[in-house]
């Protein structure tokens, strides 16, 4: 793996402060990786032209704007570069993980994940969508 | 990486215990969505989905699946109704049981919580 494709920082986005806590500790088990997080896609709309994440993490179902929408606005604002975005989900049933797909998502990982194997999981979608 | 992953499930049994006190609280805002849907309020619905998204996610995350499959119920039945304007009195009553289930869920993790860890 080249420093060019390592993966180094992390965006995830989800309302519930618990899930937020548990998934930076269990990315923070990856050694190199910074994680930060925001509570809603209007904020991580606001940090991302700054934060300039390797990769995004968004869950779907977020009150006032959802993670369909938020990856929708990062589409539409072309000074941003097109970051790859992962959907974290209870709605992982194959029809639901191809319509997330059609709408953009590069990878779908599904709710309740294991704490202890989210790192692993994330690291294979990063391989998975192209920067081995 | 060992000390790290011991840390790491420490903090989750912490929100764990954190996350079953607010249950009661969050059952507490389920049935006043019950009481509205009972009066005719059918956008009671949407928030009833909303809580009972977030107790079903965050509980499963937390190893409580008893606890996330009762919400995830309440979710599913909730959001079945989007467009209803009037809510459906049978939907309500089944609502107001899956309500009842998860509270009694609810206790008896808290219960099962407080016989392993005593609470000073």
């Amino acid at each position: 793996m080249t420093d060019r494709n390592q993966l180094r920082t992390v965006l995830y986005v989800d309302d519930e402060p618990d899930i937020r806590e548990i998934v930076e500790m269990a990315l923070g088990l990856i050694g190199n990786l910074a994680v930060s997080t925001c509570a809603s896609g209007e904020q991580a709309l606001k940090v991302i032209p700054t934060l300039k994440p390797d990769l995004v993490l968004l869950d779907v179902m977020m009150p006032a704007m959802d993670g369909p929408t938020a990856l929708g606005r990062m589409r539409a604002d072309t000074t941003l570069p097109v970051i790859p975005v992962i959907f974290v989900t209870a709605k992982a049933m194959p029809q639901e993980i191809a319509h997330f797909r059609e709408l953009g998502a590069a990878w779908v990982i599904a709710k309740p994940f294991d704490p202890m194997e989210l790192g692993k999981q994330v690291l294979m979608a990063w391989e998975g969508i192209g920067h081995q | 990486m060992i000390e790290k992953r011991a840390a790491m499930r420490e903090q989750i049994n912490q929100l764990a215990a954190k996350f079953l006190r607010r249950c009661s609280q969050d059952v507490g805002s389920l049935r006043v969505l019950l009481e509205r849907l009972r009066i005719g309020d059918a956008a009671a619905f949407k928030e009833l989905e909303y809580l009972a998204h977030r107790l079903s996610g965050t509980g499963a995350l937390l190893g409580f699946e008893s606890i996330g499959t009762c919400a995830a119920a309440i979710e599913r039945l909730a959001e079945a109704q989007e467009g209803n304007t009037t809510p459906d009195q049978k939907v309500t009553e089944r609502l107001t049981e899956y309500t009842a289930r998860l509270e009694e869920e609810i206790g008896l993790r808290a219960l099962k919580l407080s016989a392993s860890s005593p609470l000073p």
